[in-house]
């Protein structure tokens, strides 16, 4: 499988453009749909996507087979979803939508979840899936990485180019915000965590190396 | 309150699930690649053709100078007042004789007056 990965390479750092079609259908479904879960917006999710194959097919030359692909290549995908969704909120402040239509917004999302269409139709999947939303999108790369994607923490690291021990900290963060979340919505106050505030607490909207 | 891993796996997959990328994906990324080599290509053709232009007035201006300065030698000799030091360090200075600072020889005087 490396090897192929590696010959596919080589031919799109030749200017193969069959090669770069190829390398693009092999990642294409993972990526969107890591950017779909990070970003929860087909549209944007699509632009992330875009961005993230151009980004990496125009400096495919300067890659050096030092580290894998793939970790490059959720790399890019990781910073591209993230400028969008920073940018996305200095343009909601600039432009602010007036309450109601924000209120209404939240609500489509959160309610695009069907339980009745869906496999996991529980109260407690429910929350979770508004829980996630709630996420910082760091931590909630983190978490699609690490549990969509199944990435090992040193591979997670590679990724967003932090320890592994920051990794380890930083699911462990997530999985606390969904917990404490989760019980607010249940109205039981009593198993949200004494951390809970401080865990809400702004946390760094950017990833470790930037 | 229960959130352990099995189960954030499963409400992203059910989440995922729920959407595929459009088709036509690939048809924007190499339409945009096509638009990037289109302008890098014209960017060069700009500098090639801004190069030639400057190569080509360089010669006409060259030409010009050839034409409008009449032939002289391209530097100058060096001419040092008779006694200058200087002149004791350029090549051929003491060849011409004469009473430069370069000729070191002896004047008959002076060979008199050593005796």
């Amino acid at each position: 499988m490396r090897d192929v990965e590696s010959e596919l390479i080589a031919r799109c750092q030749a200017g193969d453009q069959s090669a770069l079609e190829e390398m693009f259908l092999v990642y294409r479904d993972d990526v969107f749909r890591f950017a779909y879960l990070v970003v929860r917006d087909a549209t944007l999710a699509q632009d992330v996507v875009q961005e993230t194959f151009l980004k990496v097919f125009r400096s495919i030359n300067k890659f050096e087979f030092r580290s894998s692909f793939k970790s490059w290549l959720y790399r890019v995908a990781v910073n591209e979803a993230i400028t969008l969704l920073r940018r996305r909120k200095i343009r909601e402040e600039l432009d602010p939508m007036p309450g109601a239509i924000q209120e209404h917004q939240r609500g489509r999302l959160e309610r695009a979840w069907q339980p009745e269409e869906a496999v996991l139709d529980s109260e407690e999947r429910r929350l979770l899936h508004v829980a996630i939303g709630r996420l910082d999108p760091v931590h909630r790369s983190v978490v699609v990485l690490k549990y969509f994607h199944e990435f090992s923490d040193s591979e997670i690291a590679a990724i967003i180019g932090c320890p592994p021990g920051t990794v380890k900290s930083r699911l462990h963060r997530a999985r606390e915000l969904l917990r404490n979340h989760m019980a607010r919505q249940l109205g039981r106050p009593d198993l949200v965590a004494l951390s809970y505030h401080r865990l809400s607490a702004h946390t760094p909207l950017v990833p470790c190396e930037e | 309150m229960r959130v352990d891993g099995r189960m954030i796996r499963e409400v992203l997959r059910a989440e995922a699930e729920r959407v595929s990328p459009p088709p036509d994906l690939w048809e924007r990324i190499s339409r945009e690649l096509e638009r990037n080599r289109n302008r890098q290509g014209a960017r060069m053709q700009r500098a090639t053709a801004a190069f030639r232009q400057l190569l080509a007035v360089g010669v006409a201006a060259g030409l010009c100078w050839f034409l409008a300065v009449p032939a002289r030698p391209a530097l100058e000799p060096v001419v040092l007042a008779p006694g200058h030091w200087v002149g004791a360090f350029l090549p051929g200075q003491a060849d011409r004789g004469g009473l430069g600072a370069g000729d070191l020889r002896w004047s008959s005087a002076e060979i008199t007056l050593l005796r």
